[in-house]
C-alpha cells in the first residue's frame, strides 16, 4: 500500500508531491500531453512565419482547431492553438456538466491548466488572506521554496509592497516597446497615479531569464501562444517528470478517478483506465485531492455527498480593455520579444484594503486574424491599416475578486452523475469607467465598445468548492486540509480556498498544497 | 449550405481574387476546403448562411455586405469564410509582408491611412446596408 495517493496531475498535485519526501507516493492522473514541436526551433514566431512556406499545421492545426472562434466558439487564443489545445481536450467525453451562466473548462493534461497559463506568480498578502484560517506567514517559506523550484523572474519596484518578497527572483524579462512606453508614462506621472491608487511594475512570472538547471532562459521568440513545453516557461509537468525520474512518485497516467472510499486503514481510489478495461482500484493510507476545484469538488460529492447537497463555486470574473496609444501609430512590428504579460498594474482605491490586479499585454504574439475583424473597418482596409495600427494597441486584463460574502456559483450532482453548475455573477463597469478616465492622463484612449467581458468560467481561476474553515462542516476542510467528513482525505488544490482575491491563485494553491502535504508527511503514516 | 469541394474551391477563388488579388494557390484551396468541412462537422449552426458564388455572380458588393453584417450579425457565413481565408493566408510566408510591417511607416502616414480608411468605411457601410435590404436580410 502507498503512503499517499494524489488524485490529479496539475499545479497543486506537483507541489503536494514535493512536500511528501520520504513517503511512497502514487499519482493517479489522466495525463494528456502534446507532441507538437516547432518546425524551426530557435527561429521564433516571426522568423518561422517569414521563412517557412506553410505553417498551417503548426499555427492552425490539421483539424483546424484554431478556427474554433470563427466557427462560433469563444476560446482563448492560447487554448485554441494546436500546440496547446491538448490542455482542455477530451474532458467532455468523460464528464457531463450542465451549466447556467457559466462556461467551464477542465484540464486532464499532465501539468493541468498551467501548461497554458500566463505564468503569473503572486503571493497572497494581508487582506487577501481574509477568510482563510491560515495567515500569509504560514505560506511564506513555501512561496520561497517554489520560487527556487519553478524559477521566477521579476523586479523590486513599485509593486513590491503588493507582491511581497523579492527573495530568489531572477531579473525581469525585457519589455516590449509598447509596455516600455507605458511604464515610462506611468513613471513620469507617478505621483498623481499613485495618489489615485495605481501602481505599475513588473509582474512576477515563472519565466526564466537565466538558465535554471537543465532549463534554458527565454529566447524572446514569442511562441507563447503556440509552443508547448518551452523549457523557459514553467509547467508543473516539469516537476512531475523530475519526481518520476527520481523515483519519488509512481505515476499512474491514463486513469480517470471516479470515486473514493475510506477504509479502516486508509483510502481506496477507484479509477477508469482510459485505454479500456474495467475499473481499477488503488489504495493508500492517505489521499490528497488535487484535481482542480471543479474536479475535486465533483469527486467529494460523488464519494461523500448526500443527495441534493451542493457546493459553492468561486471564480475571478475578468474584463478585457483595449487601450490605444496614438503615439505608437505607424511603428514596425517587433519580431522578437516576450509574448506574455508585460506589466502588472495594482489598483487599490485609497482607503481600501482590497487590491485589484490587472495585466498588460501587447498583440505581438497572436495571429493578426484573431483581432483583425474586431476593427471597425471593411475587409479591404483591414490589412493595410492594421499593419500600422495594431502596434499601438495594448490589452489590459482586469481580474476581479469574487464576492466575499457569498459565492456566485453553486455546484451539485444530478441523479445521472452529471454536474450542474449555476452561476449568478453580477458586474458593473464602474472600474472600467474609472480606468478609462485615469489612463487618459497617461495618454491612453479606450471606450466601452473596446471592452469585453468573457463569459463566467473563461478566466479558468476556479476555487472554493471545499473551503477551509476554522470549524468546517461536512464537505469543508480543516486548516490542515483534511476533509471534515473524512479521516484520511485531504484537499490540496484551490477547492480549499474560502475566497478568491484578484491575484492569480496558482502560486498560492501550490504553496498551500506543499504545506498540507508536509503536514501529512509529519504525521508519518 | 454549400457541400461540394468544387463549390468551395470556386468560392475561395472569388474571395481570394477580391481581397488578395490573383488566384489562390492549390494549397490554400485545399486548406479552405478542409476548414469548411471542419465547420460543417463541428461548427455552430446559428450562422446566417450565404451562397457566396451566387451573390458574387449577381453583382453584390461582398465587401460592403460583409462589413455591414459584421457589426449587425457577427455570426454570418460571409465573415466566417473571409476570416478563415485570412487565417489560412496568414500561415504562409508569401503573405507575411501583407500582415506584418517590418518598417516604421511614420505617425503622419498612419494617420492619413486611417482617415482614408474611415471615409471608405462610411461609404461601404451605407452600401452594405443597401445590399442587405436588397437581399431581404433581416438584421
Amino acid at each position: 500500500m502507498f503512503d499517499v495517493v494524489i488524485v490529479g496531475g496539475g499545479a497543486a498535485a506537483a507541489a503536494a508531491a514535493l512536500g511528501l519526501s520520504g513517503l511512497t507516493v502514487l499519482m493517479v492522473d489522466v495525463g494528456g500531453r502534446s507532441s507538437l514541436v516547432s518546425p524551426q526551433p530557435g527561429s521564433g514566431l516571426y522568423g518561422m512565419r517569414q521563412s517557412t512556406p506553410d505553417l498551417f499545421d503548426y499555427l492552425l492545426g490539421e483539424r483546424c482547431q484554431s478556427l474554433v472562434n470563427l466557427h462560433g466558439g469563444n476560446t482563448s487564443p492560447k487554448l485554441k492553438s494546436p500546440g496547446l489545445s491538448f490542455v482542455t481536450e477530451g474532458w467532455r467525453e468523460f464528464l457531463s456538466i450542465r451549466s447556467s451562466g457559466f462556461s467551464p473548462e477542465l484540464s486532464l493534461a499532465k501539468g493541468g491548466f498551467a501548461n497554458a497559463w500566463g505564468a503569473g506568480c503572486f503571493r497572497y498578502l494581508g487582506a487577501e488572506m481574509k477568510g482563510f484560517p491560515i495567515s500569509t506567514g504560514t505560506l511564506e517559506k513555501y512561496y520561497d521554496r517554489l520560487t527556487v523550484e519553478m524559477g521566477i523572474s521579476g523586479e523590486d519596484d513599485d509593486l513590491t509592497p503588493f507582491l511581497g518578497s523579492t527573495l530568489g527572483l531572477q531579473p525581469a524579462l525585457k519589455l516590449n516597446p509598447l509596455a516600455a512606453h507605458f511604464l515610462e508614462r506611468y513613471t513620469r506621472h507617478k505621483g498623481v497615479m499613485q495618489s489615485k491608487g495605481y501602481f505599475v511594475g513588473r509582474p512576477r512570472l515563472a519565466v526564466l531569464t537565466r538558465a535554471h538547471g537543465q532549463r534554458a532562459a527565454y529566447d524572446y521568440g514569442m511562441l507563447d501562444f503556440f509552443q508547448p513545453y518551452q523549457s523557459s516557461v514553467y509547467t508543473p509537468a516539469f516537476t512531475i517528470d523530475r519526481l518520476i525520474a527520481d523515483k519519488r512518485v509512481t505515476y499512474a497516467g491514463g486513469h480517470l478517478v471516479q470515486r473514493l472510499r475510506e477504509t479502516e486503514g486508509g483510502v481506496e481510489v477507484f479509477a477508469r483506465p482510459l485505454g479500456g478495461g474495467g475499473e481499477v482500484r488503488f489504495e493508500a493510507r492517505k489521499c490528497i485531492l488535487a484535481a482542480g476545484a471543479i474536479g475535486s469538488g465533483h469527486l467529494a460529492l460523488r464519494s461523500f455527498g448526500s443527495p441534493g447537497e451542493s457546493l459553492p463555486l468561486r471564480e475571478n470574473p475578468t474584463s478585457l480593455m483595449v487601450l490605444f496609444d496614438p503615439r505608437m501609430l505607424g511603428r514596425a512590428q517587433q519580431t522578437r520579444g516576450f509574448g506574455g504579460c508585460q506589466l502588472s498594474m495594482i489598483y487599490r482605491r485609497p482607503g481600501s484594503e482590497e487590491s485589484i490586479l490587472a495585466s498588460l499585454y501587447d498583440l505581438g504574439a497572436v495571429l493578426r486574424t484573431d483581432v483583425l475583424f474586431d476593427l471597425p473597418l471593411p475587409i479591404g482596409s483591414l490589412l493595410p491599416v492594421s499593419r500600422s495600427l495594431l502596434s499601438a494597441f495594448l490589452i489590459l486584463q482586469i481580474f476581479f475578486p469574487d464576492a466575499q460574502s457569498r459565492s456566485a456559483g453553486q455546484m451539485s450532482l444530478e441523479g445521472d452523475g452529471s454536474l450542474n453548475i449555476i452561476y449568478d455573477g453580477q458586474h458593473s463597469t464602474q472600474l472600467e469607467k474609472r480606468f478609462m478616465k485615469d489612463l487618459l492622463r497617461l495618454g491612453y484612449f479606450t471606450a466601452p465598445p473596446m471592452w469585453k467581458r468573457p463569459p463566467a468560467g473563461q478566466c479558468y481561476h476556479y476555487a472554493g468548492t471545499l473551503p477551509m474553515r476554522e470549524r468546517p462542516s461536512r464537505l469543508e476542510c480543516w486548516p490542515d486540509g483534511r476533509l471534515a467528513c473524512c479521516r484520511n482525505v485531504y484537499v490540496a488544490d484551490a477547492a480549499s480556498f474560502p475566497r478568491l482575491p484578484s491575484k492569480n491563485l496558482t502560486f498560492t494553491s501550490m504553496a498551500n498544497a506543499w504545506r498540507i502535504a508536509e503536514g501529512i508527511a509529519e504525521l508519518n503514516p | 449550405m454549400l457541400a461540394s469541394p468544387s463549390e468551395f474551391a470556386r468560392e475561395v477563388d472569388i474571395l481570394h481574387r477580391l481581397f488578395f488579388g490573383g488566384e489562390p494557390s492549390r494549397m490554400i484551396v485545399e486548406q479552405y476546403i478542409l476548414a469548411e468541412k471542419c465547420f460543417q462537422e463541428y461548427g455552430s449552426d446559428a450562422f446566417l448562411s450565404f451562397d457566396v458564388c451566387s451573390l458574387y455572380s449577381s453583382g453584390v458588393d461582398l465587401e460592403a455586405l460583409e462589413y455591414y453584417l459584421r457589426f449587425r450579425r457577427r455570426r454570418n457565413d460571409l465573415t466566417r469564410k473571409v476570416g478563415a481565408l485570412y487565417m489560412i493566408c496568414e500561415t504562409k510566408s508569401a503573405y507575411f509582408d501583407l500582415f506584418i510591417s517590418q518598417e516604421d511607416t511614420g505617425f503622419g502616414c498612419a494617420i492619413a491611412q486611417l482617415l482614408l480608411a474611415v471615409k471608405r468605411a462610411a461609404v461601404k457601410l451605407v452600401k452594405g446596408r443597401l445590399e442587405s435590404k436588397r437581399l431581404g436580410l433581416i438584421v
